[in-house]
């Protein structure tokens, strides 16, 4: 039998609906009547300068308040590129990530820089690859950005990109070879990290957050340019991180990021884990940083930034959520 | 002596474990080194591993895996006696793995299955 709408069965219905779609509306809008939700406009101004590594600051600053502003569902970010004067393959690829990175219902736009030299920059990096509606006039690419989700491992990914840093830029055999490899590390640590792979059978079975990397290569003056974004916990909050220090019954402030980093990379926190075989990867980051085969790779992380050869870092006043690794081909 | 060619399972490997991606460490060793090894080991024969043609060489945590998974699971001498490498343009591999080999420490992985 066909149902009317006076049935109270459908009023009862009607009723619920209505009060679920006014819980969705924002306190401003309550009462009013209007029970659809308005999109969310946040317009950012990116600073002139979005080099991650020279200007961690600002460009950190800038990256948060976008990753922030995408975080709340049904909101439209316009970032205001017209007053960038400096722009680095590992800002772009941040700033890509963080884009990328957003709750449903939420959209991105804005301008393109002023400074023309800028602007060319950014159209043959690669950065507009997967956009809904990029710029029309966009000139063969000098760069590559891809990502994917932490829970697998793409080694043919991080052969995609070396094949076009090889194709784009001047690089030895041992120079492709180290950057892929450390790509596919670098991978691993994401996956781990997410997964919480070192937590033991029961948390990864459970699975815990999902995170998603990118990496990227921007070729200019002959030379690659490399980066590897991973917007997780970060190395110093990872895994691996927290059960040495639970071990050594330490707070991480208490032993200091500085210690930690080098533990990191000198293998004492991996191979603290208990797991036979594991904690190689960054030392071999070290290894192949020492030998020059990873020119100049450097990570941030947390709230410090540090030379892997050398073992040296910094601190940084804005902290990164996730870690980020830079290296070029000499 | 039977030989078992890397580039037969994948020419650029990949992660560490079957879980975490394409082309691991775990399913090589699981697949065709481990068969291949106790076929050389009933034979009383040596098994010849053949690393060159790989095309960006090979991240540690697949050769850990590999090599070190196998003499965690077969004993560490056993590993030794049975393997020869060929590493083509490569020499310092063999060095790498034969690290590997003797780091490996007598106990299977907690986690992952």
């Amino acid at each position: 039998m066909k149902r009317l709408w006076s049935t109270p069965e459908y009023i009862r219905r009607q009723r619920r609906r209505q009060k679920k779609a006014e819980r969705r509306v924002p306190p401003e809008d309550r009462g009013t009547g209007r029970l659809h939700v308005r999109a969310r406009r946040v317009e950012l101004v990116a600073p002139h300068s979005l080099c991650l590594f020279e200007d961690p600051d600002a460009t950190i600053a800038f990256c948060n308040d976008i990753r922030k502003a995408l975080a709340r569902p049904h909101t439209q970010v316009r970032i205001d590129l017209e007053g960038l004067e400096k722009l680095s393959g590992d800002g772009m690829l941040l700033m890509r990530a963080v884009m990328q990175t957003r709750a449903r219902r939420c959209g991105t736009g804005g301008n393109m820089p002023s400074d023309p030299k800028v602007a060319a920059q950014l159209k043959e990096s690669g950065f507009f690859t997967g956009f809904a509606r990029a710029p029309k006039d966009l000139p063969p690419a000098t760069g590559m950005m891809l990502s994917a989700s932490s829970r697998r491992v793409y080694s043919r990914m991080a052969a995609d990109l070396v094949r076009f840093a090889m194709r784009n830029a001047t690089m030895s055999d041992d120079v492709a070879s180290a950057s892929s490899q450390m790509l596919v590390e670098a991978m691993t640590n994401t996956h781990a990290h997410a997964a919480g792979l070192d937590r033991g059978p029961k948390n990864y079975r459970r699975g815990s957050a999902k995170y998603v990397w990118y990496a990227g290569v921007y070729c200019a003056k002959g030379m690659a340019h490399f980066t590897f974004v991973d917007l997780g916990v970060g190395l110093l909050r990872g895994a691996d991180a927290r059960h040495f220090l639970r071990k050594m019954g330490i707070a991480a402030d208490t032993y200091g990021r500085a210690t930690l980093f080098r533990d990191l990379f000198t293998g004492v926190v991996g191979s603290a884990t208990g797991i036979p075989g594991r904690g190689r990867g960054l030392p071999e980051m070290r290894m192949c940083a020492q030998q020059g085969t990873l020119a100049k790779l450097e990570v941030m992380t947390s709230s410090i930034v540090g030379e892997i050869a050398t073992l040296k870092c910094t601190d940084i006043s804005v902290p990164i959520r996730g870690t980020i690794y830079r290296w070029q081909s000499a | 002596m039977n030989a078992v060619r890397v580039t037969d399972f994948t020419k650029i490997p990949g992660p560490r474990y079957r879980h975490q991606g394409p082309d691991s460490g775990q399913q090589f060793r699981e697949e065709y080194l481990e068969p291949a090894f106790l076929k050389a080991r009933k034979a009383g024969e040596q098994l010849l591993v053949v690393l060159g043609g790989v095309e960006f060489g090979y991240p540690v945590s697949f050769l850990e895996e590999s090599f070190g998974g196998l003499a965690r699971d077969h004993g560490i001498q056993q590993v030794r006696d049975t393997l020869v490498f060929d590493t083509g343009s490569q020499p310092m591999l063999e060095r790498r793995i034969q690290r590997y080999i003797d780091e490996a420490e007598q106990k299977k992985p907690a986690a992952h299955a």
